[in-house]
């Protein structure tokens, strides 16, 4: 028999479930508790396994039945004796005055039961206002089982939902960023004069308190697609550098589509540096159309690309398909932007695994320059307070000073996921930084307490690794890094040139 | 749930003509309880929440409509035809058999004006008396039993000496106690 229902199971179990998920739900909201729906798929699985041995059929919770309950002041499971012992009686004493119950006031009866689960039409109106596209799958829902069965509603709500989010996933878009100086204001009082415009929901932490307090910086898209009010300019943060956003994660079903709009933009504003890169009409790929004949505009206004920032902060995990892609971003515009590489930033990594996809990629750590294997880097690291007076707790203290101690143990092996691939790379690129991060911690507890930070009388502590100096835990310090590294970059050739 | 029990129950019969109704719908408790009792064992709960809220109230409100689309005709008292088929169908049905309808539809009207006239009369009294909010939310709950009692006394006293002839149609004879429990259950599901 089970083969002449198999077809059914699917929709009978989500019916199962959905009633009754639904109700220990919502009466789990209404009398603050949490439901554990493994637990509640128990009571209920079990309910039909064993009730129908004593000739029961499918059964799952009861909307009006819990609903009493509740309002009487039910609160164990003891309840449903005194119901059964009821139901019980009720067979057993009354099926002789059911013989005269009417049919159409029992149907009556039913309509006014089922009429009360239909969503009412505002609530369908707060659907539209939060997700119109959900307010459509739900008319959706409906038409289908009207039209249909109610087994084919289910399935057709549940695929179209899982298909928009799907579609939302994979046609995510990054956002460019721009910063803009923020000031706060308390009621109609500015922090400092000259500010225009506050927006502390937005605001982002500034880096630590000994830089000024008067503004801070934070990041906004250029295209104001987030709703901030437009007459805000939001500055690019640099010729040449890029902040990009990642919207929804970064996996493989959007890895190409946030790469394709970044290079794509990236081309718009940018020129190549060497712009006689195909010396021979041949070598340009047959599938890049290049600048049409006569039409050739004249785009030597425009910055070269220097560094790009990449914000994971709504990245959780990433896979091997996006981590290619970024490796083939970066080969692409390093070709670009030829011969300088493109400095590449990651800020607000949220997870270590993350971390250590990035870092085996290579990224994370200055590109080698490969001719003269020689260029000065310049680490920015962000440090955190620990301990002090006005600072974390006693207990944080503790906490980060038996981490030190581990890191102390571990010495130079920070990053313990990825310490050989670390060294390997260092070896390779004989860079003045590299001497400085092949310090131990202790070395830069040592180097931390020289500055001027400890002069405060303030303990303060690494938040990231110092292996991997392009790894920041905010977009300031990406930014600051940047910029300093780029500066770094001109000075140095511009003493190369004066050298010569 | 009832409702799909039903439609499964019907889809079932027309391929296993000589399985009680009864019987298939036990079936299809004790595997489809056997499958969340194994998912809710291996504490996969969370599978639930690929179900949204979207689907959750369309299925809800689908289902009324459907169950309530299916009733109208008994409450009015029409012809009998097939209430199972697609919700649209029944609706027409209904409006197409509205000459039909017989002396049910009063009890049947009038019982669903009455349970709509209790609950705004309980809803306006508890609002204008908070205090005793809570007597009026019971009174509420019990209108179903005030109302099923109430015509059932009214049928009765019209139909108590017509038992074989009934003015309107009544619910019929309901066994007393419980079937008799189903002791080839297990062997009638998997064979």
């Amino acid at each position: 028999m089970v083969r002449a229902f198999a077809s059914e199971l699917p929709a009978t179990v989500i019916v199962l479930l959905i009633e009754h998920i639904a109700i220990s739900k919502s009466f789990g909201r209404v009398n603050n508790y949490t439901i554990d729906p493994s637990q509640e798929m128990v009571a209920i699985g079990v309910t039909n396994l064993l009730g129908p041995f004593l000739g029961a059929y499918p059964a799952t919770g009861s909307f009006s039945r819990t609903a009493i309950k509740s309002k009487a002041g039910v609160r164990t499971p003891l309840a449903g004796m005194i119901t059964a012992v009821l139901v019980l009686l009720a067979i057993y004493a009354l099926p002789a005055v059911f013989f005269f119950i009417p049919n159409s006031s029992l149907a009556g009866v039913i309509i006014h039961a089922v009429l009360d689960l239909i969503t009412p039409p505002n609530t369908v109106y707060q659907f539209w206002r939060v997700s119109p596209i959900e307010a459509i799958i739900f008319f959706i829902g409906v038409i289908v089982t009207i039209f249909s069965t109610i087994e084919n509603g289910i399935y057709c709500t549940i695929c179209v939902s899982a298909a928009v989010l799907l579609f939302r996933v994979v046609k995510a878009r990054g956002q460019f960023l721009g910063r803009v100086k923020i000031h706060s204001v308390v009621g109609d009082h500015l922090l400092d004069s000259d500010g225009k415009y506050g927006s502390p929901s937005r605001a982002i932490p500034p880096l630590s308190d000994d830089t000024d307090t008067a503004y801070r910086n934070v990041f906004l898209p250029i295209n104001h697609h987030d709703g901030s009010n437009p007459e805000i300019e939001v500055e690019q943060p640099y010729p040449g550098i890029f902040i990009y956003r990642f919207s929804e994660g970064f996996n493989y079903p959007n890895a190409n589509h946030y790469t394709d709009y970044l290079v794509h933009t990236i081309f718009k504003q940018t020129r190549r540096t060497n712009l006689q890169s195909y010396p021979k009409p041949g070598d340009r790929p047959w599938n890049d159309p290049g600048p049409r004949k006569g039409e050739e505009e004249d785009r030597s206004h425009l910055p070269i690309l220097r560094a790009i920032i990449l914000d994971f902060s709504s990245v959780n995990n990433v896979d091997v398909t996006s981590i290619q892609n970024l490796i083939d971003v970066r080969n692409q515009l390093d070709q670009y932007a030829a011969p300088e590489p493109v400095q590449w930033h990651f800020a607000h990594i949220n997870n270590r695994w993350t971390k250590r996809a990035l870092a085996s990629a290579g990224f994370g750590y200055p590109t080698p320059v490969s001719q003269n294997g020689f260029r000065r880097w310049k680490p920015i690291f962000s440090v955190a307070e620990i301990g002090g007076g006005e600072s974390a707790a006693l207990a944080e203290t503790r906490n980060r000073e038996r981490e030190a101690r581990q890191a102390r143990l571990k010495a130079d092996d920070l990053e313990s996921g990825h310490g050989h691939v670390q060294t390997t790379e260092r070896e390779g690129n004989g860079m003045e930084g590299g001497s400085e991060s092949n310090n131990s911690a202790d070395d830069l507890q040592r180097e931390l307490s020289d500055s001027k930070v400890y002069h405060k009388g303030r303990r303060v502590a690494l938040v990231h690794g110092i292996n991997r100096p392009l790894f920041h835990i905010d977009l300031t310090s990406a930014l600051q890094s940047a910029i300093a590294n780029i500066q770094e970059i001109d000075a140095h050739k511009e003493a190369s040139l004066a050298e010569a | 749930m009832s409702s799909l029990v039903g439609d499964v129950v019907i889809r079932v019969q027309a391929k296993l003509p000589d399985v009680e109704a009864h019987v298939i719908a036990s079936a299809l408790a004790v595997v489809a309880g056997g499958i969340v009792t194994f998912i809710g064992l291996i504490r996969c709960g969370w599978i639930v929440d690929f179900i949204p809220l979207t689907a959750i109230s369309a299925f809800m409100t689908g289902s009324a409509i459907n169950i309530a689309a299916g009733q109208v005709p008994t409450m009015l008292g029409e012809k009998k035809f097939n209430t199972r088929a697609a919700t649209y169908r029944v609706i027409i049905d209904t409006l197409r058999y509205l000459p039909t309808t017989k002396i049910d539809a009063a009890m049947g009207i009038t019982a669903l004006a009455m349970l709509y006239t209790i609950r705004s009369a309980c809803n306006y009294a508890a609002k204008k008396q908070p205090h005793r909010a809570k007597l009026y939310f019971f009174i509420s709950t019990l209108r179903t039993v005030f109302v099923i009692l109430f015509y059932t006394m009214i049928s009765a006293a019209v139909n108590l000496h017509r038992r074989d002839d009934p003015m309107f149609s009544l619910l019929g004879k309901v066994p007393r106690g419980r079937h008799r429990i189903d002791r080839h259950l297990t062997r009638r599901i998997f064979f």
